[in-house]
């Protein structure tokens, strides 16, 4: 009957109970929104783990922060916003030093010690020959350019819910998405 | 419409984020231009490839594994609130036997105990009637106030409990000046 109750409720309502002491609630709202949170750190990151740990965090953030949550936006931008900083600031800490292949090779004669693939960062899914372009694609985006693709394709968000997320105008969000496609396109020219 | 639509507006339209009226525009064109339909299909498929991507499987203790990191809401709210009140009762007290302990060496009484019991419990009374009537009038904005505290506990820690107890001690600071000075006036 709780389950029920519990089932039905609307995300404000959720969050009044949650604020209310109810911790249990926010279950409810993991199960709503876990799904789109996590393919949406997996994709930006392409790491199984780290995506599961920065997705932890992000509801980690998002109910330490409740109180502060305005009801005026819809609690999935709320926290497509926290997922999307949260994110960002990940990936631009770390961002990797760029190494001239050339120069290393050609300074000591050895291959370029490369860092080895760590065992968590092979995933269990096997892509196929496309899907993995189509990924490495994306994954050359300009980080900018790929958290809007991301929200528009993968998570489905309207452009003016990317721009609330992104805080950025309406404008910038179509240019971006437009600019993001031609990108893309030329990446995958002849996959596709 | 003659002329092909911008590439952008393309774009937006596969998206339906065009403007009704222009959306429709777009619409007829496609269905009569070989170039701008090719154009569409092409990011539609796109569109598609990048959705398709495989998602992850979710771990079954997903949602248990940030439960057990949190804090239910109430559960520090309430010791925070109780951990206010005793901070300023204490402060109030001690401050209120401070001011006593120097109204009774003013009167002249010296230091002896029955002088400054007598002083220091006229002056806590003094103290919390006081308290009282600033707390009737102040209770909401109070009350507020410590829940805003309360909340902020959580991420700071002790230094929470400090700003109250600093700020017990300058309002029983000023009280017991204030009353001093009441005091003075009566003995003269």
């Amino acid at each position: 009957m709780v389950e029920q109750r519990v089932a039905g409720d609307s995300d404000q309502k959720l969050v009044t109970r949650i604020l209310k002491g109810e911790k249990d609630a926010f279950e409810m709202i993991m199960e709503r929104y876990q799904r789109p949170i996590i393919n949406f750190t997996y994709r930006m990151t392409h790491d199984r783990e780290i995506a599961l740990d920065l997705a932890q965090e992000v509801f980690i953030k998002a109910y330490n922060s409740l109180n502060s949550y305005n009801s005026g936006y819809k609690l999935s931008t709320w926290l497509y916003k926290i997922a999307s900083n949260h994110v960002i600031d990940y990936l631009r800490k770390k961002e990797p030093r760029w190494v001239s292949i050339d120069t290393s090779a050609e300074e000591d004669g050895r291959p370029m010690d490369l860092p080895a693939i760590q065992e968590n960062q092979v995933d269990s899914l096997v892509f196929s020959e496309k899907l993995e372009k189509i990924q490495t694609a994306i994954k050359r985006l300009p980080l900018s350019y790929r958290r809007l693709i991301t929200l528009r394709h993968v998570n489905e968000c309207s452009y003016e819910e990317i721009a609330a997320i992104c805080s950025l105008p309406l404008g910038t969000v179509k240019n971006r998405i437009f600019r993001a496609r031609e990108m893309l396109r030329a990446e995958l020219d002849g996959i596709l | 419409m003659k002329q092909h639509p911008a590439l952008l507006d393309i774009s937006s339209y596969i998206d339906k984020e065009l403007p009704s009226y222009r959306w429709r525009e777009v619409k007829l064109h496609l269905e009569v231009c070989d170039t701008c339909r090719k154009e569409a299909t092409s990011l539609r498929r796109l569109g598609e490839a990048v959705a398709e991507v495989p998602t992850l499987e979710i771990p079954v203790d997903f949602r248990k594994q940030v439960l057990r990191r949190v804090t239910p809401y109430h559960s520090y709210r309430k010791p925070a609130l109780a951990a206010s009140i005793v901070f300023a009762s204490l402060t109030l007290l001690t401050g209120g036997t401070l001011v006593g302990w120097g109204l009774s060496t003013e009167r002249g009484g010296g230091n002896d105990l029955g002088t400054i019991l007598t002083s220091s419990i006229e002056t806590i009374l003094s103290l919390l009637r006081s308290t009282i009537l600033v707390a009737r009038i102040g209770w909401s904005v109070c009350s507020s106030l410590v829940e805003s505290l309360a909340c902020i506990v959580t991420h700071q820690g002790a230094a929470i409990p400090a700003v109250l107890v600093l700020t017990a001690v300058v309002l029983a600071y000023f009280l017991g000046r204030s009353l001093q000075g009441y005091h003075r006036n009566r003995i003269a």
